[in-house]
């Protein structure tokens, strides 16, 4: 009962604006302070699956919803990736995904509860999703209502032997923030830029390997 | 006058292609340009798959065996499924019926085999920008720019997210993912549209294998990093965009950055 009740807030929720993320009420906000306060208050936070004792029917209902709207959930990271290329200004805002967010049609990412109603920054942690590829999770920043930024917090992996390779391999990667600026080089280092054959091209060598 | 760097840029493969000589021999730098663009055509002609009548097409049409074909081409396929193995199959130049699309780094291996015909000008130095990837020799270092990933088109001299030192150590650079070709790459294992990063740059000594890697880590993901390490590669990955314009990123601890 609680599973479809929310299923039809979300459903809602996507007619009348496509664009949003879904606005779950039935979740109670948690403080506004908490960045991420998953641990510190399960039952009122929306940080269902990283709690060790989460409020079952929060955690229930937000399971179905990846089910029911996982097809919506591909397409609005669409959109998201298509304002991304027309406008640099606005579109980073969610249409940066991390990784693992970018690498899965994620359901985590948008089934994130979000409170437009909040007035100051707030972190809010999605459910743990587990499917094929491994466990995801993650954690939206909402300020006045709108998204500002998404992480992942967990990253799926395929198997065993993707667990033993992450293990090693991120650790060692240096975490940078990188802005754009006017320096004196010789040359710049961009993906190829030329003709729509060739990008056809890379199109062909990796769709296809079934490609 | 010997002490000028010598700057074209020559067109093949639908690309432009700038080499830079530092104090060429004056009298060989433009043979040594036109011979090494001419290496580029050749390499268009025999691995083209837009070209009805190159010996790739012809040999995936079945009309000549690779015996029939300048052996360069069997060199090429054989890199491709080589470079599958080393890359843990994120570079996979196979298509779903079998044959071989070896485009994915023929610009790289072309440029390499090319870049020997520079040798006759008896330049200091050179550098060759071929389409985003560069290759440096000689005796002097070069400061190369990574583009920024929301940048479509020719990325130079718009401003750079970050800013290497080439001639050393690394001597290839190889760039793949950004604005150009989002959506174009696709995870070989899950077969959907490959978005682990914004963008992946992979610094090395061999342009191909930076090529291979660079293109199979936008589309494999994290996995593929192990191997690139264990190649000794050096990466730059660019995770994500912020709301302010700047990107998140990660660089392994040898990334020759000179920020």
């Amino acid at each position: 009962m609680v599973a479809g009740g929310c299923a039809a807030i979300v459903g809602a929720g996507w007619a009348a604006s496509p664009k949003e993320l879904p606005s779950l009420d039935l979740v109670a906000p948690s403080s506004p302070e908490s960045s991420a306060g998953a641990e510190a208050s399960p039952s009122a936070s929306a940080s269902v699956g990283s709690s060790p004792s989460p409020s079952p029917s929060a955690t229930e209902a937000l399971d179905d919803d990846h089910d029911d709207d996982h097809e919506d959930e591909v397409e609005i990271e669409d959109e998201h990736e298509d304002g991304d290329d027309d406008d640099g200004d606005d579109a980073p805002v969610v249409a940066a995904p991390t990784e693992t967010a970018a690498a899965e049609p994620d359901p985590v990412v948008t089934s994130a509860p979000a409170e437009p109603a909040q007035p100051a920054s707030q972190s809010v942690d999605g459910p743990v999703v587990t499917n094929a590829r491994g466990e995801f999770q993650a954690r939206i920043t909402v300020e006045g209502g709108t998204v500002t930024d998404v992480q992942a917090i967990r990253a799926g992996t395929q198997d065993a032997q993707s667990v033993q390779i992450n293990a090693r391999a991120i650790p060692i990667l240096r975490e940078e923030v990188l802005a754009a600026q006017s320096w004196d080089v010789a040359a710049v280092s961009g993906a190829s830029f030329t003709s729509p054959g060739f990008l056809e091209s890379v199109r062909g060598a990796f769709a296809s390997a079934g490609l | 006058m010997t002490t000028e760097t010598f700057r074209t840029t020559v067109q093949a493969m639908a690309m432009p292609f700038v080499v830079e000589l530092d104090e060429p021999d004056p009298v060989e730098a433009e043979p040594a340009v036109a011979a090494f663009h001419a290496d580029l055509v050749w390499a268009d002609e025999v691995f083209s798959l837009w070209k009805d009548d190159s010996y790739l097409s012809a040999y995936l049409r079945g009309e000549i065996t690779l015996d029939e074909a300048p052996h360069e081409l069997r060199e090429v396929l054989e890199a491709c499924e080589w470079y599958r193995g080393v890359t843990a199959g994120g570079f996979d130049a196979r298509r779903a019926d079998g044959t071989l699309d070896p485009t994915g780094i023929v610009k790289g291996w072309a440029v390499a085999r090319a870049s020997v015909r520079l040798r006759a000008a008896r330049a200091s130095g050179w550098m060759i920008g071929a389409s985003g990837d560069i290759l440096v020799g000689g005796d002097r270092t070069r400061r190369i720019g990574i583009a920024d990933p929301r940048v479509t088109g020719d990325p130079a001299g718009t401003p750079v997210i970050d800013v290497v030192e080439l001639g050393g150590q690394f001597t290839a650079l190889a760039t793949s993912g950004g604005a150009q070709v989002v959506d174009h790459i696709w995870d070989p294992v899950t077969g959907e549209v490959a978005r682990h990063y914004m963008q992946v740059s992979v610094a090395g000594r061999d342009l191909v294998e930076c090529d291979a890697f660079a293109t199979a880590i936008a589309g494999g993901g994290p996995r593929i990093v192990p191997a690139a390490f264990e190649r000794g590669l050096e990466v730059l990955l660019v995770t994500g965009g912020r709301y302010d314009g700047a990107y998140d990123a990660k660089t392994s601890p040898g990334w020759p950055s000179v920020r």
